[in-house]
């Protein structure tokens, strides 16, 4: 672990609280990535009530990722075993399904975000925080 | 006229058939956000995927 890296469950954890004291204009930018992200195919397929806070903290954590140190590191044993390390089960497969869509990169169980994932939250912020956007 | 006319909820039969814009659709998440037909119904959510992909950039207007 370096200087510029962050254990994922405390990346996780800060997600989790931005999350819960999200104000207005957050809103609309967690609500506009997260939107974003299922058109892009990560999130499984069908969109459940009960879902929809798991992938807003996911997209504040994509958020975070981008912004923050910049590296993730997710062992391997939370990878298999999410459940125990109190990550969500569809977790690794949305971050898998982010590298898929070239959102993160990902070497040696070290996550950091790509350009297009810096491109897809510099338009999310300009095309919300616009005229009227609250 | 109707006595909603300015509703931008999904169960108005009205303009079911157009596509919402974002900012329509997080009224309706202010609104009424679950629930049958609220914001983070599945079937709402699938019907917002629809209005975006039908929008494309127009979405954010």
């Amino acid at each position: 672990m370096t200087d510029d890296q962050i254990e994922f469950e405390d990346q996780l954890n800060s997600a989790r609280d931005l999350f819960q004291v999200a104000d207005v204009n957050f809103q609309y930018e967690i609500e506009a990535l997260r939107a974003e992200l299922r058109s892009r195919g990560i999130f499984a397929e069908q969109a459940r009530p009960t879902s929809f806070a798991y992938e807003s903290i996911f997209a504040v954590m994509l958020m975070q990722i981008s912004t923050g140190k910049g590296r993730v590191k997710l062992s391997r044993a939370m990878l298999s075993n999410p459940h125990r390390y109190n990550v969500p089960t569809a977790m690794p497969r949305d971050l898998m399904l982010c590298v898929k869509a070239d959102l993160l990169l990902v070497d040696g169980g070290i996550y950091s975000p790509a350009l297009r994932l810096l491109k897809l939250l510099r338009e999310v912020r300009t095309a919300v925080n616009g005229e009227d956007a609250a | 006229m109707p006595v909603f006319s300015d509703s931008d909820s999904v169960m108005d039969s009205n303009d079911n058939n157009q596509p919402k814009t974002f900012k329509q659709w997080q009224n309706i998440r202010r609104a009424r956000p679950s629930g049958v037909g609220g914001y983070y119904s599945t079937t709402s959510q699938k019907q917002m995927m629809e209005d975006m992909a039908k929008l494309g950039d127009r979405f954010y207007d």
